[in-house]
């Protein structure tokens, strides 16, 4: 550190600790970019796991043969306190939401994702019709003159 | 807070050499990795800690790679942002080093408006790194 002021003399090596300007322009663009890139990927993959997991429960929903609504409620209540939430990745998943209006079963669940100084959040909605096969067979039945 | 202190202070004394020669004497990065070490095998033995240390390498591994395809950078840069990332986890690290990016893009913008700095005019990056240690020290608080 003495005469010239070189630090190689005392410890023996050195090594850079350099950024170049243009580097310095440049590296935040890509550093945002990819980012962004990587959590739009996850965001993404986590909607869609969470729609394919709503598409189960109105399907169980639609195909129950539980004429109780309560009942019925409860049994969908029970298959979404089933569902994993371990396959989801960055993900604050907020409490399914039922909603039985006559024959029409609505599943609903909010989710975030906290991406850096701001959250992105999504709710996905699945709607099914429930039906009654054997009802419906008996009335086809019945169409075509059978008992 | 022991590696609060140790880790400001280790960036501090970076500084103050890379802000005189842009160049770091060697035995500080060796010094900085023994410790990371240290942090990484205690975490892993503490529990799972220690695959944090390791995802938080990976900023510092990246600018070394960086550093190493375009020339544009220094290897030190890379070796200490590994340290930060051993010590502060892949999230610390990775908000360390945007922090510091932004402050050093936004120096860089306003040196090239006022004509001091060329592209190619090379700048310290561990006082920003440091800058950008202690922001985000101040912003967790």
């Amino acid at each position: 550190m003495e005469g010239d002021g070189s630090v190689k003399k005392c410890y023996g090596g050195e090594a850079g600790a350099y950024l170049t300007v243009e580097a310095a322009l440049v590296l935040p663009v890509v550093l945002s970019v990819l980012l962004f890139v990587i959590y739009a990927m996850f965001f993404q993959y986590n909607r869609c796991v969470a729609e394919q997991d709503l598409g189960v429960l109105a399907l169980r929903g639609a195909v129950s043969r539980t004429e109780d609504k309560e009942l019925l409620a409860e049994e969908i209540e029970k298959y979404a306190s089933e569902v994993d939430y371990g396959k989801y990745f960055m993900w604050k998943a907020g409490g399914i939401d039922l909603k039985l209006e006559g024959n029409q079963l609505r599943v609903s669940v909010q989710g975030e994702l906290s991406y850096p100084l701001h959250v992105w959040k999504t709710m996905s909605v699945y709607e099914n019709h429930r039906v009654n096969p054997t009802f419906f067979v008996r009335q086809c039945r019945k169409l075509i003159g059978g008992k | 807070m022991w590696k609060t202190g140790f880790l400001f202070f280790y960036l501090l004394c970076l500084s103050v050499f890379d802000g005189k020669e842009k160049r770091v004497p060697m035995i500080l990065l060796i010094i900085g990795t023994a410790a990371a070490c240290a942090v990484g095998i205690y975490g892993a033995l503490r529990g799972r800690r220690g695959l944090e240390c390791l995802l938080g390498l990976i900023p510092g591994l990246c600018l070394l790679i960086v550093a190493w395809a375009t020339k544009k950078a220094g290897y030190a840069d890379g070796i200490v942002l590994a340290v930060v990332g051993a010590f502060e986890g892949f999230r610390g690290c990775m908000l360390i080093f945007s922090i510091s990016l932004i402050t050093l893009s936004v120096c860089c913008a306003v040196l090239l408006l006022l004509k001091r700095v060329q592209r190619n005019s090379i700048l310290p990056y561990i006082p920003f790194l440091c800058t950008g240690y202690l922001l985000w020290k101040v912003m967790a608080l």
